[in-house]
């Protein structure tokens, strides 16, 4: 999921001054009128998350979408990704949630439209003559539940790993890694102590390292998943659709993969601590680590960097095996809304041709239609290796959805972030808990 | 009753009436509707289905999360509160004697119960930090091994009870004006007397103080088993099992959960209902035994 604990603090605040201005202001939904005929204003609200550039990007790509549909004017909704889940479901309850809004639909797919708070798109996809061959395969199956559309895709966000280029150079090397095998070889070239000597070199002082080959933290499903999943494991068991899911954090496979990324902090000291991390709001962009890895949608908070020179490359494959996370993020529509024409307007506007050029010119989101991610238009706003990152697509695993999945989630990764990343559980004793726990939750129960 | 009562009887109840009818409708209204919830399923998107006891029994019997919340909330009730009672004394006490320059003293010590606790929270991070945190550079003049206070599950605790110590000019205050209310001449005559300062202190302002110190007891109680803003920031809104807490629970079950279990939320809310009930009742049915009215003996 898009939630990451290193950004907590900047956001603890906005989402304070959110739910006071949401408490402040007036609940109306913004719909007026019920019909969508073309010669009737019609006000839509859109509900969405995202930084601070996403949402300047959206007012753009609204007021596009304004232009062409002169008749229809939208107002944007925001809030930051944790205020986002607590607040669309209250207003969901009390009849007062956004016409349109953005979804996540590998983690909250299940619980919306499995209980009818999702208009099913598939009649509005055929008359339309949508053409859902456009867009990338490997993220289409997470859009679907039961078999029906509940949202058009808006963009797709892949896992990349960033590079210091600059610092790359001064160790003497010149392409990044393409396997983690490689990764913790660069990252102890990279590591380098007060006195100069790097991690590989006699009298290197793990006590006092200056500068960190690679930053390692808890990322369940942009790091830990697809590790474990290129070593040929799995983090739930399979079919996710089965209907009995179970947590697989703690097989070998899964012992295999976090043991790895723990020891890159505890063993090779090639990586930060957790509270070490936690002193930079944004640790790459410091240049205290030369690798990081992050999604796609986080692209934007690298741009300001000026003080050296970074790229970005695909995540590391496992002894030749590339996985990439295909995570995809869509518009879906209220049941409940009295605008339904206009608001399948609105959604057939962004998943489409038109709203996905002007939403791609912005560099923020990768489109969701495969030509247009791979046109000029869009990857020359991006950084070069942008196309190598795109091109593991076809290696791409859906995120799909489940019952209790985003709360089984949420166990585990704060489980391993609270005590096995920091080291107060040893891997086996923490991923115990952590299994143990997320199948109680997965069963319907507390832990 | 004659037409004069019953008019004043009339007047008094519709200047009551604003109190009367935000309580029934926003208060008591909201909590009967809680009641019913706790012993449904409800997920806010579909029905409430009625399912008996089964939330009160699921929560004391089978749920870790639960136990830990409760452990640690009594933890800061028992241990937090009275820390944080003596402190307020002890700072009231300083801050009423009289020197030149006093009242900035005391709008110093108030200052930081304005600071929002998120803000606060932010600023107790850089703090209680392991390497750069003040704490820490203390902890290194004592030649004490440095502590990771927030990512310490020790250390978490003690560490949530030290940024509550800020909120002591709440507290202060009204210690303050209790203080200001006990007559010069008690102190005079025990003077006179021969009582010196310890004495003065545990047989006149102690005795006068004990109203006080039941209101801010009880306002404290209540406040200490709310406990949930600290949390919310210090853990990154992610608290382990030694950090979470009664309120931060409900939150979580209610709003922070996938399917919004209100009714396992509604069930909980209502356990801390009377607990919080049962001990504030319990201070007020001691205090006869502690508590002494100046003007009730007279």
């Amino acid at each position: 999921m898009k939630g990451n604990l290193k950004r907590f603090v900047a956001v603890a605040g906005m989402s304070v001054l959110a739910v006071g201005l949401a408490a402040c202001g007036s609940s109306a939904s913004g719909s007026s009128g019920s019909s969508g005929t073309s010669n009737q204003h019609v006000s839509l609200t859109y509900g969405r998350w995202g930084s601070a550039d996403e949402i300047k990007a959206g007012r753009v790509l609204l007021s596009a979408f304004h232009h062409a549909s002169p008749h229809i004017t939208v107002s944007q909704q925001v809030a930051d990704w944790n205020t986002y889940w607590t607040k669309l479901p209250t207003q969901l309850a009390a009849g007062t949630a956004p016409d349109v809004f953005l979804l996540d639909p590998g983690y909250y797919q299940v619980h919306y439209a499995g209980s009818g708070r999702l208009l099913s798109l598939d009649n509005y996809i055929k008359q339309s003559h949508v053409d859902m061959s456009q867009y990338w395969a490997q993220e289409l199956p997470s859009f679907r539940y039961q078999g029906h559309y509940y949202e058009l895709p808006r963009d797709i966000s892949l896992n990349m790993l960033l590079w210091n280029k600059t610092e790359f150079a001064k160790a003497g090397i010149t392409s990044p890694p393409s396997s983690w095998q490689q990764l913790l070889h660069d990252a102890q070239l990279l590591t380098l102590d007060s006195s100069g000597h790097n991690a590989t070199q006699p009298g290197f002082n793990p006590n006092n390292i200056v500068q960190w080959g690679y930053g390692s933290y808890e990322y369940l499903d942009g790091i830990d998943e697809p590790l474990i999943t290129e070593m040929g494991g799995h983090l739930w068991t399979q079919p996710e659709t089965s209907g009995h899911v179970k947590c697989l954090i703690d097989s070998p496979t899964g012992q295999r993969a976090i043991q790895f990324l723990v020891n890159l902090v505890s063993k090779y000291h090639v990586s930060p601590n957790p509270t070490q991390l936690g002193h930079y709001q944004n640790i790459f962009a410091s240049g205290k680590v030369a690798m990081y890895i992050d999604g796609t949608f986080d692209l934007p908070e690298y741009y300001p960097i000026n003080n050296f020179k970074w790229d970005i490359a695909p995540f590391p494959s496992w002894n030749g095996k590339e996985v990439s996370m295909a995570q995809g993020v869509g518009n879906a529509i209220n049941a409940n809304t009295s605008n339904k024409a206009a608001a399948w307007n609105l959604v057939k506007w962004l998943g489409t041709a038109p709203g996905q050029k002007v939403m791609s010119q912005h560099g923020i989101n990768i489109p969701s239609i495969r030509s247009l991610a791979l046109s000029s238009a869009f990857l020359k706003s991006q950084p070069p290796g942008m196309r190598s990152v795109i091109n593991t697509i076809p290696a791409g695993v859906p995120y799909l959805d489940f019952p209790h999945k985003a709360d089984a989630f949420n166990y585990v990764d704060t489980v391993l972030s609270n005590d096995v990343f920091s080291g107060h559980m040893t891997v086996p004793a923490g991923l115990a808990k952590a299994q143990s726990g997320a199948n109680t939750i997965l069963a319907g129960g507390h832990v | 009753m004659t037409r004069l009562e019953r008019r004043e009887a009339i007047a008094f109840y519709l200047f009551a009436s604003p109190w009367i009818l935000g309580f029934l409708i926003w208060t008591l209204g909201p909590m009967l509707a809680s009641l019913y919830l706790s012993f449904t399923n409800y997920d806010l998107f579909t029905p409430p289905q009625w399912v008996g006891l089964q939330n009160y029994t699921g929560l004391l019997t089978s749920d870790g999360e639960f136990r830990s919340a409760m452990f640690n909330t009594f933890y800061f009730v028992i241990i937090g509160l009275p820390v944080n009672l003596v402190l307020a004394l002890a700072t009231a006490l300083l801050l009423n004697e009289r020197l030149r320059g006093i009242t900035f003293f005391r709008g110093l010590y108030y200052v930081p119960t304005l600071v929002p606790a998120v803000a606060s929270g932010v600023l107790w991070i850089s703090l209680f930090d392991p390497q750069y945190g003040v704490l820490d550079a203390i902890l290194r003049v004592f030649h004490l091994p440095s502590i990771d206070w927030l990512a310490d599950p020790n250390w978490i605790k003690p560490a949530i009870i030290i940024t509550l110590l800020w909120g002591v000019g709440g507290g202060m205050i009204i210690y303050l004006a209790g203080l200001q209310n006990i007559p010069e001449q008690l102190y005079e005559s025990a003077k006179i007397d021969g009582a010196g300062a310890w004495s003065r202190f545990f047989h006149v302002t102690l005795p006068l103080l004990t109203p006080t110190i039941l209101f801010e007891v009880i306002i404290g109680l209540i406040g200490f088993f709310q406990i949930f803003d600290q949390i919310y920031v210090l853990t990154y809104n992610h608290p382990g099992e030694e950090s979470i807490t009664f309120m931060y629970y409900l939150f979580q079950t209610a709003f922070g959960s996938e399917t919004n279990q209100m009714g396992y939320a509604s069930a909980q809310a209502w356990i801390f209902f009377v607990i919080v009930m049962a001990a504030t009742f319990l201070v007020f049915k001691t205090s006869a035994r502690w508590v002494f009215y100046e003007g009730a003996r007279q």
